[in-house]
């Protein structure tokens, strides 16, 4: 059987719940956004426009719940890339948004450009266990009012997998839509095949900023589905419990969804999990063990909802166990620095753990393909199974024996494992990025989202 | 006296709030020597947390109650303080903002706790403050120093824009202007023209002391 776990029991489940339903009717949730606090008004929410104090009664959450869907797929430029969800395999995310990059030729830390998301998109399509790319680092050779916008275009243009993007303000969600219909040709592509989804913060504890709000709510007359992805900082922005901030996480990524689901019913949702801990010394946010087990628990109440959840973490041996919870996304491949920088070989590297540790969790499968007790049965006492036709089909199956793709056995293990790997990951960045551009755009698109880019420059950009 | 002075170190330094107001309000009531009470009580408190801190003895959150306390008790105080006959002089006025478009407001929260934690006085505007509501509490306040906080690419240019709005308005020269926040470095701080970086709370009280030329300040 497979590896499963469990981090909270029913009872705990239910706990969890209501401590949300005191938070979200009594207590209340501040919703900064205009155009949200108006719908939620007008369905019956309890609404104080001078405070933005919005309180969410059981009712309103369940009606909410029930237009969620509960199944969907995010789509991919490539439709072999499709992502369906709930998912039959967890799939990574890349992790985004850094403000430097690891600089394959030298080894050193710069500030990242617009053509480093596309390099890392290149990269991230050449990793079996990414599903979705957040855009990775950031485009700083860009103006700032619209570099969020240039990330999209410069991902979109490197990986032909599920795209995961932000916006900073309203303005951003023409342009963002424009791009899309280049790429798809059409509104109803746009529509219908949901390659970008986005991702959405809240403001721990129990706040909705207005700007990103009001520019995905745009997008959200397109369908594009919102992972609404709390992260709070354990005895920082929630308290220094796991259990309440468990209770904090489901309160807020509840709340979005009665907002987005509100203002359009049916749009797709993902419920996110993103705590860190505190450092007790200088207050910045560690992805520890605690938020291994808090996002655990999300995951447990994400299924209590059916929701498809999206969990951060990843890439090392802490993710076994959230493997073993069986989330659809897990976010957290391809950077270091608490996700300050975007480091290839580190992808790659990941990549390589993520797989091994898939293997763990996948567990012992006993059924007619691994019953080889015939093959004891025909060596006997002395024989071998080099030769057997059971160990060459083995071999070639992954769920059964692990054969990493890019790291041979012989890196295992020794002194230097890790120093030896990162060369050898070094060269595979080398070796991705020197080859063909894969699914590439063809040019006249590529000339096109240029264009947008420009004329997005042009309007919301500052005039030099 | 002494042991009332003692009291009021002890509720500054282990960050119970409620024993600094209520001493605090015994001072006024009692109209003891306000000079006293800070340099001899309060104060003592809050400089002896800074220590334990900077020691590694004291943890954030132990760091944050005691500066709580330090400015509840202030409040309190203050109008009293500020009569000149108080003989009382704070150590410098400080405004410390996350700038607009941007919400991360925990490294300044740290910071601001840090500067409370040494003696100076500090005015928190928030998170994602207009750059006009920064300039006018500046002209309001007239602090010693403006520290201005950015998390986000997008928004480290507002530093670079305030620091523009203040030499259009030729108040430039009249206030130190002080930068941080993760992606914040170095250099930016030297492009905008900012007078000071600092990447952690602590190089943040150097810094500012280093500005206001005050000898004889440790973190
Ligand atoms: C916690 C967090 C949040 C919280 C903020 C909660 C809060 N109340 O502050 C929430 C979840 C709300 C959030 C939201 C977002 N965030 Co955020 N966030 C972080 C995170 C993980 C930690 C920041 C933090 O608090 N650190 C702890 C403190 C103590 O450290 P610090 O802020 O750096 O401060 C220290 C020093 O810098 C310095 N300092 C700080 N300020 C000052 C000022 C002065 C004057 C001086 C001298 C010194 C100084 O001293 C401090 C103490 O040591 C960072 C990643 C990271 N590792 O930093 C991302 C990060 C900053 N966020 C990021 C992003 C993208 C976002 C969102 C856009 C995400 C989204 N899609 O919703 C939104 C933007 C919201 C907005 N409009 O601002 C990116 C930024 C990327 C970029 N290119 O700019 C980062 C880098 C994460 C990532 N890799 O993607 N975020």
């Amino acid at each position: 059987m497979k590896l499963r776990t469990q981090v909270l029991s029913q009872e705990e489940v239910e706990l969890v719940h209501k401590r949300t339903l005191e938070l979200l009717e009594h207590v209340g949730v501040c919703i900064k956004s205009e155009r949200a606090l108006k719908v939620l008004a007008e369905s019956g929410a309890e609404v104080d426009f001078n405070t933005q104090i919005v309180k969410i009664s059981e009712t309103l959450l369940w009606k909410c719940l029930n237009t969620a869907p509960k199944s969907y797929v995010l789509g991919a430029r490539n439709p072999k890339f499709d992502f369906p969800m709930p998912a039959t395999k967890v799939g990574h995310i890349l992790d985004g948004i850094t403000t430097g990059i690891i600089d394959i030729e030298t080894g050193e830390r710069r500030p990242s450009t617009k053509e480093d998301v596309f390099q890392t998109g290149r990269v991230f399509q050449q990793m079996d266990m990414g599903a979705v790319a957040w855009s990775g680092c950031s485009a700083l050779d860009m103006p700032p009012e619209t570099h969020s916008l240039h990330e999209f275009a410069a991902i979109l243009q490197g990986t032909s997998k599920h795209i995961q993007f932000e916006l900073r303000h309203g303005g951003e969600s023409k342009y963002a839509i424009e791009i899309l219909k280049a790429v798809l040709g059409s509104e109803e592509e746009v529509i219908n095949r949901k390659i970008a989804s986005v991702l959405y913060c809240p403001i721990s504890p129990l706040t909705h900023d207005d700007s990103m709000l009001d520019a995905y709510l745009e997008l959200a007359e397109y369908d594009v589905p919102v992972n609404i992805y709390p992260c709070p900082i354990v005895g920082l922005t929630s308290p220094a419990s796991l259990f309440s901030t468990v209770c904090l996480i489901n309160a807020e990524v509840l709340s979005g969804l009665v907002i987005y689901q509100l203002v359009k019913p049916g749009l797709p949702l993902m419920y996110g999990s993103c705590s860190g801990t505190a450092d007790p010394r200088t207050g910045d946010y560690v992805d520890k063990e605690e938020s291994v087990l808090i996002s655990m628990a999300s995951r447990e109440m994400a299924k209590f909802y059916h929701l498809p959840s999206v969990l951060s973490g990843g890439g090392s041996s802490e993710t076994v166990p959230q493997y073993m919870i069986e989330p659809e996304l897990i976010d957290g491949i391809g950077t270091m620095d608490d996700g300050m920088t975007t480091d290839l070989a580190g992808l790659v590297m990941q990549n390589e753990f993520c797989n091994r540790n898939i293997r763990i969790a996948q567990g012992i499968r006993v059924d007619e393909e691994t019953d080889l007790i015939a093959d004891i049965i025909k060596q006997g006492p002395g024989g071998g199974f080099l030769g057997s036709k059971s160990t060459r089909k083995m071999f070639r199956d992954n769920s059964e024996i692990y054969i990493s793709k890019h790291f041979p056995d012989c890196f295992r293990h020794t002194a230097n494992e890790h120093a030896d790997m990162r060369l050898h990951a070094i060269e595979i960045v080398k070796s991705i990025l020197d080859g063909p551009v894969e699914d590439e755009l063809p040019q006249s698109v590529q000339l096109r989202i240029d264009e947008i880019c420009k004329n997005a420059d042009r309007a919301l950009g500052k005039k030099a | 006296m002494k042991e009332l002075l003692n009291k009021m170190r002890v509720s500054v330094l282990e960050g119970e709030e409620e024993d600094a107001v209520a001493l605090a309000k015994q001072a006024l009531a009692e109209k003891l020597d306000l000079k006293t009470v800070m340099d001899e009580g309060f104060v003592l408190g809050i400089r002896e947390a800074g220590q334990l801190y900077a020691e590694g003895e004291y943890y954030l959150p132990d760091l944050v109650c005691s500066a709580d306390a330090m400015k509840s008790a202030l409040a309190i105080l203050d109008e009293a303080l500020k009569k000149p006959a108080s003989g009382f002089t704070s150590k410098g006025k400080i405004v410390m903002t996350t700038v607009q478009g941007d919400v991360h407001d925990i490294g300044k929260i740290i910071v601001g706790a840090m500067l409370t934690a040494v003696g100076y006085e500090i005015y928190d505007l928030g998170s994602d403050v207009p750059n006009v509501v920064v300039l006018e509490a500046i002209y309001k306040i007239k602090p010693d120093v403006v520290g201005l906080s950015a998390l986000l690419t997008t928004t480290m240019v507002e530093q670079k824009n305030i620091i523009e709005d203040l030499k259009v308005a030729g108040t430039r020269n009249g206030v130190k202007v002080i930068v941080g926040g993760a992606p914040v470095t170095h250099e930016w701080a030297n492009k905008i023209g900012a007078d000071g970086y600092s990447d952690d709370a602590i190089s943040a009280v150097e810094l500012v002391n280093r500005l206001l030329l005050r000898e004889g300040m440790k973190a």
